[in-house]
């Protein structure tokens, strides 16, 4: 089955081709992209969706080879996401779906960021653990099969991206935070100060507000020249923090639930620490952990058309009424 | 009109929590509610402490990545946290001045850059943390907000 799959529940407008489980092409309109196409556009509007959906399409038909006749159905984010740019990508891909005569599913993008593991040769099966980790999202789900997942825990505040970006901001780093606060670590001493880890008891549940929070008050009770001293040991005590709390607590679930597989999903998969940390406590418990190529970790298409074409192959297809659900939960 | 306005010292999350379940007895469907303070301050907090009061049930949590969060409580509650916005362009497309003639209660997150479109009879609480070197989380506020009474008219 040819699926296209359609993600823009936020900043990214994303298209992908995918043919019996083997990925055609993954258009993701980056920045570069929005140049490309002409001027730059406010990163969140959703005219900033308007404007480079149907040449992102567009892109990921011809970077697949194929016209879009060659469709048999479209996948598409319902939720979670803002309603805006949601509502975008839900129209593009109805009006696709229903001028080509061919069926379309609308796809939660949490099942989509855990569904981008089967994009990858290698991929857990059922039953198994997921940490989905992004900017906007932190939550540990156990994957019985596909399709059937419970969530075990997700954040009380901020998701684990999001405290990266604010703290990246306070420190006077550049935007998104993951990637430069995990640079700046690398060279950092973890023994410089000890961050709080939320002790949220028996859950597995998180809390970054508090984290922030005594980062923030590390660097106001310093001096700057103090602060700028130390920045790799601040940015390498914070991620750790953060790099514990996430391992610590994907593991115990691993346990509790007895699967042998972890995956790691959403944009903070790609950090280094997280993996590295996370590949070392599964070893030693005996387990096996999964993670997908960057490009399918952050937002994309081709996740989308995994979790859609799961769906549409067994002809569970939605509705041309379906609407945007901004705060949809897996 | 509200012309006087409380000066809460909270020492702990609990007085703060207190302080926020005494205020949201207050609110009333219509109510723009803005929150001032620092990153950390405890603005997402004292959101999720209004919206106990106000009987919502979803999970409440930080909303910089979506930008806005709908709860479903006695009424409509919207949270919006504007930090990652650049402009009152981005403000306008997200839509906002229509969930401000909703009739929801709205909260919002780092307001400045919405300021213009942010309703002269807005609520403004600002929070101001004490920092303290010998802790790693300060615990201390001070939060100021206007003195609501029920029945208050804006």
């Amino acid at each position: 089955m040819i699926v296209l799959g359609i993600e823009t529940s936020c900043d990214d407008t994303s298209a992908a081709v995918l043919k019996n489980g083997a990925l055609l092409s993954n258009v993701i309109s980056s920045q570069a992209v929005h140049r490309q196409f002409g001027g730059i556009v406010p990163e969140l509007a959703s005219r900033a969706h308007i404007q480079v959906i149907m040449q992102v399409i567009g892109e990921a038909l011809d970077r697949a080879g194929i016209g879009k006749h060659d469709l048999e159905g479209i996948a598409v984010t319902c939720g979670p996401g803002l309603a805006g740019s949601l509502l975008v990508g839900l129209s593009a891909a109805k009006g696709l779906a229903l001028s080509l005569g061919i069926p379309f599913r609308g796809v939660n993008h949490l099942e989509g960021h855990l569904m981008a593991t089967r994009l990858e040769a290698t991929h857990p099966e059922p039953p198994f653990i997921v940490l989905i980790v992004s900017g906007g999202h932190t939550q540990i789900v156990l994957v019985e099969r596909w399709g059937a997942y419970t969530v075990l825990g997700r954040t009380r505040d901020d998701a684990a991206g999001e405290a990266f970006d604010k703290t990246a901001k306070l420190l006077g780093l550049t935007y998104p935070g993951g990637p430069v606060i995990e640079r700046e670590a690398a060279r950092g001493d973890s023994g410089y100060v000890r961050f709080p880890r939320a002790d949220l008891g028996d859950t597995y549940e998180f809390s970054f507000s508090g984290l922030k929070t005594a980062v923030l008050n590390h660097v106001r009770t310093r001096s700057e020249e103090t602060v700028q001293r130390h920045l790799q040991d601040i940015c390498r005590c914070f991620q750790d923090a953060v790099v514990d709390v996430l391992t610590e607590k994907t593991l115990k679930a691993a346990v509790a639930c007895k699967v042998r597989d972890i995956a790691l999903a959403g944009g903070v998969a790609v950090n280094g620490a997280l993996r590295q940390r996370m590949k070392e406590a599964a070893d030693a418990a005996g387990m096996a952990v999964h993670w997908p190529s960057p490009a399918l970790c952050t937002d994309n298409g081709a996740m989308i058309a995994s979790a859609g074409a799961f769906y549409l192959e067994k002809g569970d297809v939605s509705p041309f009424s379906l609407s945007p659900h901004p705060s949809l939960n897996l | 009109m509200r012309i006087s306005a409380e000066r809460v010292h909270s020492r702990s999350r609990e007085e703060t929590g207190a302080f926020a379940r005494r205020f949201a007895s207050l609110l009333k469907p219509g109510d723009v509610v803005a929150l001032y303070g620092d990153l950390g301050s405890g603005k997402t907090m004292l959101v999720q402490e209004f919206c106990a009061v106000l009987g919502v049930t979803d999970t409440v949590s930080s909303p910089s990545f979506a930008i806005v969060q709908e709860y479903m409580g006695a009424y409509p509650v919207y949270h919006f946290d504007f930090y990652r916005l650049g402009s009152l362009e981005e403000v306008v497309d997200i839509g906002f001045e229509e969930y401000l003639s909703s009739g929801g209660i709205c909260f919002i997150e780092w307001p400045g850059i919405a300021e213009p479109l942010i309703p002269k009879t807005a609520i403004r609480i600002d929070i101001e943390m004490v920092f303290d070197e010998r802790v790693s989380e300060p615990t201390e506020r001070y939060i100021t907000a206007p003195a609501l009474t029920a029945g208050a008219q804006c």
